[in-house]
C-alpha cells in the first residue's frame, strides 16, 4: 500500500499534520482495506479497474489528514502528552504508593498492635515483604493506567514506555520499611523515604520494567522491509 | 455519498448521527457503514468515503463505539459496534434532530412550532 501514490500522499500529509505514527498506521491500514473492498465491488459490478477512479472516492489526502489530526486531540492526554505521560504517570504512582501507606496505617497497624517478634515470630518475614509490595503493586497499577491512557489517546506507545521507565526509576528510589517490635509492644516502626542511591531498593524497579517490556513487545510492531511490488499493481494485474 | 466529494465537516453532527443510526442495526466495518449510509440516504450525503474513519475513531475515543478485529478472506477488518453510551447518545441525538427538523419545517411553511403550517398562496 505504501507504493500507491494516493497512500504515499496521505502518509506525507499525515506526517505534515503531525499525526501520531500509531494512529496514522491504523488509519492508512483501514483505508487500504476500504480501497480493496471498493475494487472488489467494482470488479463484481463489471466496472473498469482503474486505480485512480477508486481512490478518488476516499477523498483528498490533505483534507483527510487535517481531519485525522484532530482525532488524537479528543482526549486530554492526547492534547498534553508530556503532562499526562511523562509528568502525570510518576505522580500517579507516587499518589498510589502514598495511598498504600495510608491503607497500611489504618488497616494493618491495628491488627499488629500489641504483637512483638517474641510473641509472634511470623511478623518478621511478613513485614520484610510488606514494604516492597506497597511500592510494586501501586507502581504496576500506575503502569496499567498509563498504558490504557496512551491507548485511548492514540498516541505513540513510546509515551507509555517513557512513563513506565520513570515509574520504574521512582520504584527504585522509594523505600518503605517496617520494623516490628522486638520484645516491647508499641516500639515497632514504619519508615517511608525517597532516596538516591538505591542499592537496597533497585529490585522494586523490575516489576514495572517487565510490564513495560511486555507492553513494548505487544504495541511496537517489528520493522518490516518495504514491499518490492505494490499491492495495488498486483491487484490490477490480477483483475 | 458521491464520488470524489470531500467535506468532512458537512452538516455538523449529521455524520455522527448517521453512523450511530446505521450501527444501531448491528456491528459493521467501515466499508459496510459507508454503503449503508449511501443506500439509506440515496446518495444525498456527499463526503469522501475516507473521512468515515477519522469520524469512527473519534466516536470510539468518546466511548460511543467499541471495536473488534475480524479476519475475512485473508484481510483484517475492524468491526464497529455501538456501546451503551452510544445507544444513549443516539437516542438523545434523534430527539434533538427531530426537534430541529420540526422547527425548520414550521419555519419553511410559515407557521409557529407545534401549530398548523400556513402555506403561502400561489400568486
Amino acid at each position: 500500500m505504501d507504493s500507491h501514490l494516493w497512500f504515499q500522499q496521505l502518509r506525507d500529509a499525515l506526517n505534515n499534520e503531525g499525526v501520531p505514527k500509531r494512529y496514522a498506521d491504523r488509519l492508512v491500514k483501514e483505508l487500504w482495506h476500504h480501497y480493496l473492498e471498493m475494487k472488489d465491488q467494482d470488479a463484481m459490478n463489471g466496472f473498469s479497474n482503474n486505480d485512480n477512479d477508486g481512490v478518488e472516492r476516499l477523498g483528498s489526502p490533505e483534507i483527510l489528514a487535517a481531519y485525522a489530526a484532530r482525532v488524537p486531540q479528543r482526549t486530554w492526554s492526547g492534547r498534553h502528552p508530556w503532562l499526562a505521560f511523562v509528568f502525570g504517570a510518576p505522580m500517579l504512582a507516587v499518589g498510589l504508593i502514598l495511598l498504600s501507606v495510608l491503607l497500611a496505617i489504618f488497616a494493618l497497624l491495628p491488627f499488629a498492635e500489641g504483637k512483638t517478634l517474641a510473641t509472634d515470630p511470623w511478623l518478621a518475614p511478613v513485614m520484610s515483604v510488606l514494604g516492597p509490595i506497597q511500592v510494586i503493586v501501586p507502581a504496576l497499577l500506575a503502569c496499567l493506567l498509563l498504558f490504557r491512557s496512551v491507548g485511548r489517546s492514540v498516541r505513540s506507545p513510546w509515551w507509555g514506555i517513557a512513563g513506565c521507565g520513570l515509574i520504574a526509576l521512582l520504584c527504585a528510589m522509594t523505600s518503605i520499611q517496617w520494623a516490628p517490635a522486638v520484645s516491647i509492644p508499641g516500639t515497632g516502626r514504619m519508615s517511608v523515604g525517597f532516596s538516591v542511591p538505591f542499592a537496597s531498593t533497585w529490585f522494586q524497579a523490575i516489576a514495572p520494567l517487565i510490564a513495560g517490556t511486555i507492553y513494548a513487545l505487544k504495541e511496537i510492531p517489528p520493522r518490516r522491509p518495504q514491499q518490492p511490488l505494490a499491492e495495488a499493481t498486483q491487484l490490477r494485474s490480477a483483475a | 455519498m458521491g464520488r470524489g466529494g470531500t467535506n468532512p465537516d458537512f452538516l455538523n453532527g449529521v455524520p455522527e448521527l448517521a453512523v450511530l443510526r446505521v450501527l444501531s442495526d448491528g456491528p459493521q466495518h467501515g466499508y459496510a457503514i459507508v454503503q449503508s449510509i449511501a443506500k439509506r440516504t440515496n446518495g444525498t450525503l456527499q463526503f469522501g468515503e475516507g473521512s468515515i474513519y477519522p469520524l469512527l475513531h473519534k466516536l470510539e475515543l468518546e466511548g460511543l463505539l467499541s471495536t473488534r478485529r475480524e479476519a475475512v478472506g485473508g484481510r483484517e477488518r475492524i468491526v464497529y459496534r455501538l456501546s451503551k453510551r452510544g445507544i444513549k447518545q443516539l437516542t438523545e441525538s434523534c430527539t434533538r434532530w427531530q426537534s430541529v427538523t420540526q422547527s425548520i419545517q414550521a419555519l419553511m411553511e410559515g407557521g409557529d412550532y407545534g401549530q398548523s403550517p400556513v402555506v403561502p398562496a400561489a400568486s
